[in-house]
């Protein structure tokens, strides 16, 4: 065989290769068809909407099922969904949801005041051991019904007054209800679906099964092979079926940010989860509009464990604080995708925007204050060693950040990752000095960062405990007006920018890549997008 | 067929080991490879005074700066911080500060200059470190001008090369590549020898005694490769305290496996060998046949098993490193900036570049090395 | 030959049953748990319903006896990460997948590694010695997770020949089997290369060369037999690793493979999936292992005796 027959048969097998290309593609010149193809980051654990606790199970979940109300496509403003409208009492305490005549399940069933009443009482029976019943603790007598103090469930406030109408008792007034209404614990579930297979409190339930899903939302699930690609179909019996545009929606359980980025370049999704951060530059130079990045309800921030020495002294924290240079971390790491945090509430949460004096780059302050601690200089200052889990972008952030505490305070810290179940450990066990933590709001409103901090506050892990910040937080949950509440919210923050137990370093965004065919993709601070908007047309 | 030549080998040991030592020295591939390694490991271990940079200083605004081997590279950079700190920056890498009229022309200077840039202004401190003093980008270079001002976009005169390019924290890779050494080198050659003692004992053993001996350690190998890796190295993490020991054991732990299934295969067919049942015949001790006569016979598949097993144990321990066993950041590996460099091989090539070359020259120089051994080793080769 | 056969596959019993015995106690001992999350559950009493949906409120003892009654039965349990679905049926959809990358991988580093490997050492220290055996060293120096990228990035996205991700159709398969084949082809040519020269200076082949039989013969004949016996002990937990799936391939091309599963799990402390994939993985490896005995023994007859 000479060379010159080699050559030839490997052009021919190209040809032949190359001439049968992919049939995949979603971008194909003229008549587009309406499947969308998603970037979903993991493989969802499960899509019983009170099971499962995820963001990539919100994404397919939100096109299942439909709640009491739905999303402004725009702004995330409640509209009318399963329930057409609603009043609420003057006090605030009684909501009462009219649910629309044509509300059918996917099975042809109506959907009832009933399912909803029946669907709450699954989400807080106690033996089901739902994660985010505590979304449903707003309710009178919810919390005690959950933990199995309270037998008798029609002492909750849940009632059904006839077919379609249902009335919520709250325990206080509660201005994020509505908004609270769009989290998936919220969400109807067909109970008799559910019981035939596996059992209301079974969390291994198989009725979320393609095939076995009963739904209320603008699509059905179709096809869900793990790891590979879950399908929904528009569904024939939604009641507002005629605003649906989209034939199916196809999520894909792409975890790997390199892998996701190849296949949105070469067409095979639309819209990605995220983007590799050394590929924003290449983005913004050559294709700018297929770059998005959006606002996010996140933090990210260090805890300090403030129950060990020295960090139990707030000149420490504080001059630990001031010698981060938020700015050339946000510009060097992030490529000025994400916004300098000096504070923990991201700006514009729920109408809420820390006021308080904002954390600055003060390295001399911070030199200062850790001499005044009695280490001038750094010295004499212990190795204390920095948490965090397993990721080239933590770990990224943690060596810039060793340095620049390096530099500007003269103290030697280590570095200590440790792979993600290991990490949530220790740090939940306070087994750490520094441990790099995120937080990511349930729900647009302050609160959602603001009561982790309380004494007893199930994610605090810091040991900060503080009687007046207790009681500024507790006072904002029971305030007249939201004027006064937003008051203690910024008190009840600026105490905690006092005291540091957390050093705030940038507040999220999300950042991902959309193809232009893309339409009614808005940027919303909860990166929801509502599918049944979205449509796909050629590329202006 | 007859078993002199064996039995030759037997007789006379020390005569074996330095015939083989000369035929070695004359083969020179082999000697170019040990050469390499020596030069490798020497390099890596003076890293502390050679290297031009420490391997953990970052200079952010220079983050990801391909390869430059001439001085005064210019780098354009703007950001907010105030004249006095960018001057301080600046010094503290050897480099000058400089100011530039307008963003724009920093953003065209990123890289290198070229005609359009001629007649441009702007802000350098000299290399002395006095000034700022004014300067004027001319085609002969930079002519100074008269007196400051204060502007918002500042400009790095770079006075000290990265040969090898910067990583994305703008530390240099030149550096780190040598200290990588360190753990590279150090784990492919820990690893490698447990992972090879163990092997080959195991394997000769077992493959010698045959039968129910043979059996009951094979199985023994059967358990231990289907046991979840990642559980145990979690495992570890766990249990001891995190140090580069705990990751030779992790990595010596698994790498044996294949090895000693290798030489048990090789051993079994040995056994049935005449010059072997001559020795047992003979009545010569067991150790002293697996010693002397068994395990010389397998060490082709041996040497060649063991080159292969030292980049694969250089790669694993970056794996493991991730999980938290092993080299913790800012020092980093071979493997570890392999690992890196691959998420960015389109944009910064050059990282993945030069790690990968310097794996690669190793394991060629192995197994140069590795080939010349095996031959000085063999005693019918020689006879050609 | 049939009664060893017979014989291994009866000891695979306890074998298993020790893989599962120390995976079982393993994952316990290791830190964090299938249901540690960032935001952990606050209220003991659901954290215990949720330990006790799964038996894992139970005494170690009693969970372990409830273990190894399920897995006699044949059942490995529900899975703790993919609600609703059971082990067995996540193996089952997994595994062929990887299966069949693992053969066409396999294929491929059999035909590349062991015609480079006996030519290399049919003509040594020739250009056809050096130039496959240097391919082979870069073969191992690049490892997957570079070789994939590469591919993908020049056949997927400069040359559009191929889909960037995906297992759907037939020309899914080719990228993934050249990256995974092509790392054990670059083994599988050095130890062939090995052991065919350790094996062609021995006497007996010079001995049949002596005699004046033909040289297609002697390699064929002699030569292969002992030369291959390196690659056959390399192949056998080789061939299992590769039909059990790669992570790192099945991960860069977006395979939902069996191997994926094995690494992910352990990541989630699914503790039923991980000991589900360790036993499946645990019998290939003892398929393979018999198997290549037998070869050993097929390829020596001499070991018959024993």
């Amino acid at each position: 065989m000479s060379f010159r027959t080699v050559f030839q048969s490997v052009v021919l097998l190209g040809l032949l290769l190359g001439c049968s290309k992919s049939t995949e593609k979603p971008n194909q010149s003229g008549s587009i068809p309406q499947i969308l193809h998603l970037g979903n980051g993991a493989e969802p654990m499960g899509l019983d909407p009170q099971i499962v606790t995820g963001v990539p199970e919100h994404h397919i979940i939100s096109a299942l099922i439909e709640g009491l109300v739905t999303e402004n496509k725009k702004n995330l403003n409640p509209e009318p969904g399963t329930a057409e409208r609603w009043e609420t009492s003057e006090d605030g305490l009684v909501w009462k949801f009219h649910l629309r005549e044509d509300a059918k399940w996917s099975n042809g069933d109506p959907v009832t005041a009933t399912d909803f009443v029946q669907s709450y009482q699954r989400m807080l029976t106690p033996s089901l051991g739902s994660q985010y019943a505590y979304m449903l603790h707003v309710v009178k007598n919810a919390e005690a019904y959950n933990s199995g103090k309270l037998k008798d469930f029609s002492q909750v406030g849940f009632k059904a007054i006839n077919h379609k109408q249902l009335n919520i008792t709250l325990k206080a007034p509660t201005p994020y209800f509505l908004s609270l209404l769009n989290h998936y614990s919220w969400f109807p579930v067909h109970i008799p679906s559910i019981k035939k297979h596996g059992g209301i409190d079974k969390p291994d339930n198989r009725w979320t099964l393609p095939g076995n899903f009963v739904g209320n939302g603008p699509f059905i699930l179709d096809k869900w092979e793990i790891n590979k690609v879950i399908v929904v179909k528009k569904s024939p019996t939604y009641w507002d079926r005629k605003t649906v545009k989209l034939e199916e929606i196809h999520f894909h359980p792409i975890s790997d940010v390199e892998v996701e980025e190849r296949a949105f370049r070469s067409g095979q999704i639309h819209v990605s989860n995220t983007i590799p951060l050394n590929k924003i530059e290449v983005y913004r130079k050559k294709d700018a509009e297929k770059l998005r990045i959006d606002t996010y309800l996140g933090t990210y921030f260090y805890r300090l464990n403030t129950k060990r020495k020295p960090l139990d002294d707030k000149r420490v924290r504080m001059a630990l604080a001031l010698a981060v240079d938020r700015e050339s971390i946000v510009r060097n790491i992030h490529y000025r995708t994400v916004k300098e945090a000096g504070n923990i509430t991201p700006p514009g949460t729920g109408g809420y925007t820390y006021q308080g004096l904002p954390l600055k780059y003060d390295p001399d302050k911070a030199r200062q204050l850790l001499s005044e601690a009695g280490f001038p200089g750094g010295q004499g200052f212990p190795k204390l060693s920095v948490l965090y889990n397993s990721s080239e972008q933590h770990r990224r952030m943690a060596e810039v950040i060793q340095q620049m505490w390096k530099k500007n305070l003269g103290i030697e810290i280590e570095l200590a990752n440790e792979e993600w179940k290991v990490y949530l450990k220790t740090s939940q066990e306070m087994d750490y000095d520094i441990s790099r933590a995120g937080w990511i709001g349930d729900y647009p409103d302050a609160n959602t960062f603001l009561d982790m901090w309380l004494t007893d506050g199930g994610n605090n892990y810091t040991g900060f405990s503080s009687v007046e910040y207790d009681k500024l937080i507790s006072d904002a949950a029971n305030a007249p007006s939201v004027e006064a509440r937003l008051t203690l919210f910024q008190k009840a923050e600026e105490l905690l920018m006092n005291e540091m137990p957390i050093l705030p370093i940038y507040f999220y965004t999300a950042r991902y890549l959309i193809d232009p065919q893309v339409r009614e993709w808005h940027p919303t601070i909860l990166n929801h997008h509502p599918y049944k908007h979205v449509y796909l047309a050629p590329a202006k | 067929m007859n078993d002199l030549p064996s039995q030759g080998r037997a007789e006379s040991t020390s005569s074996l080991w330095r015939d083989a030592w000369i035929r070695l020295r004359r083969n020179r591939l082999a000697v170019f490879g040990a050469c390499i390694l020596v030069l490798m490991g020497g390099l890596s271990i003076i890293a502390p005074w050679i290297a031009p940079y420490g391997y953990e200083t970052q200079n952010l605004e220079l983050k990801a700066v391909p390869p430059q081997l001439s001085w005064n590279t210019m780098q354009a950079v703007y950001g907010r911080c105030t004249l006095e700190q960018a001057r301080t920056n600046a010094e503290q890498l050897g480099g000058a500060l400089g100011k530039i009229k307008n963003t724009q022309v920093a953003a065209k200077l990123h890289g290198t200059i070229d005609e359009r840039d001629y007649g441009e202004t702007m802000w350098v401190s000299d290399w002395q470190g006095a000034g700022p003093k004014r300067i004027e980008i001319s085609p002969d270079g930079f002519t100074p001008l008269d007196d400051a001002g204060d502007e918002a976009t500042f400009l790095y005169l770079h006075s000290r090369a990265h040969w090898l390019g910067t990583d994305e924290l703008g530390r240099d890779l030149f550096t780190r590549l040598l200290y990588g050494g360190r753990v590279s080198l150090m784990v492919g050659l820990c690893a490698t020898s447990v992972s090879l003692t163990i092997g080959v004992l195991f394997g000769a053993v077992a493959g010698y005694f045959g039968g129910r001996t043979d059996d009951l350690m094979m199985r023994f190998v059967d358990v231990l490769y289907a046991l979840p890796f990642t559980i145990f190295v979690i495992l570890l993490t766990v249990i001891f305290e995190r140090n580069i020991w705990n990751l030779f054991l992790a990595i010596g732990a698994v790498e044996w496996l294949t090895m000693s299934r290798i030489v048990r295969g090789q051993v079994l067919s040995l056994r049935q060998q005449e010059f072997i049942e001559a020795a047992i015949a003979l009545g010569l001790p067991r150790w002293r046949i697996i010693w002397r006569h068994i395990i010389p016979n397998c060490l082709g598949p041996v040497i060649v098993y063991t080159t292969l097993t030292i980049p694969v144990v250089m790669l694993l321990e970056a794996f493991l490193s991730f999980l938290g066993l092993g080299v913790q950041p800012p020092m980093s590996s071979w493997g570890l900036l392999i690992r890196d460099g691959s998420k960015v091989l389109e944009e910064f090539p050059w990282l993945m570049i030069f790690p990968g070359s310097v794996l690669a020259v190793t394991l060629f120089s192995l197994n140069f090395l590795g080939d010349g051994l095996r031959d000085a080793l063999d005693v019918r080769i020689s006879k050609d | 030959m049939w009664k060893l056969i017979a014989f291994r596959l009866l000891k695979a019993i306890p074998v298993l049953l020790i893989v599962a015995t120390l995976t079982f106690f393993m994952l316990r001992l290791t830190k964090g748990g299938p249901f540690d999350q960032e935001k952990p559950i606050q209220d003991e009493a659901i954290r215990k319903q949720l330990l006790a949906h799964y038996g894992m409120d139970k005494p170690l003892s009693s969970q372990y006896l409830d273990f190894i009654k399920n897995l006699v039965q044949g059942d490995l349990g529900p899975s703790f990460k993919h609600q609703g679905r059971q082990v067995n049926e996540v193996i089952a959809e997994a595994f062929p997948r990887s299966a069949e990358l693992g053969l066409w991988s396999l294929a491929v580093a059999m035909a590349l590694g062991l015609a480079a490997g006996l030519i290399a050492s049919l003509k040594k220290n020739s250009f056809l010695d050096y130039c496959p055996m240097a391919l082979a060293m870069i073969g191992i120096c690049v490892p997957t997770f570079v070789m994939g990228p590469l591919l993908i990035l020049s056949f997927s996205l400069e040359l559009e020949w191929f889909n960037a991700s995906g297992w759907n159709s037939l020309k899914d398969r080719i990228l993934p089997a050249l990256t995974l084949g092509g790392a054990y082809a670059a083994y599988i040519a050095r130890l062939t290369r090995g052991g065919m020269l350790e094996v062609l200076s021995q006497d007996y082949i010079r001995t049949a060369h002596a005699k004046g039989a033909s040289p297609a013969r002697v390699i064929l004949h002699h030569g292969l037999r002992g030369g291959l016996l390196p690659v056959v002990a390399f192949l056998g937990p080789a061939a299992a690793g590769l039909l059990a799936g790669s992570f790192v391939v099945e991960t860069i091309f977006q395979i939902p493979g069996l191997g994926r599963h094995f690494v992910e799990a352990a990541f989630n402390r699914d503790y039923t999936m991980v000991t589900g994939t360790v036993l499946f993985f645990a019998t290939l490896i003892i398929l393979f292992n018999l198997i290549v005995d037998v070869v050993q023994i097929w390829l020596n007859p001499r070991l018959r005796s024993t």
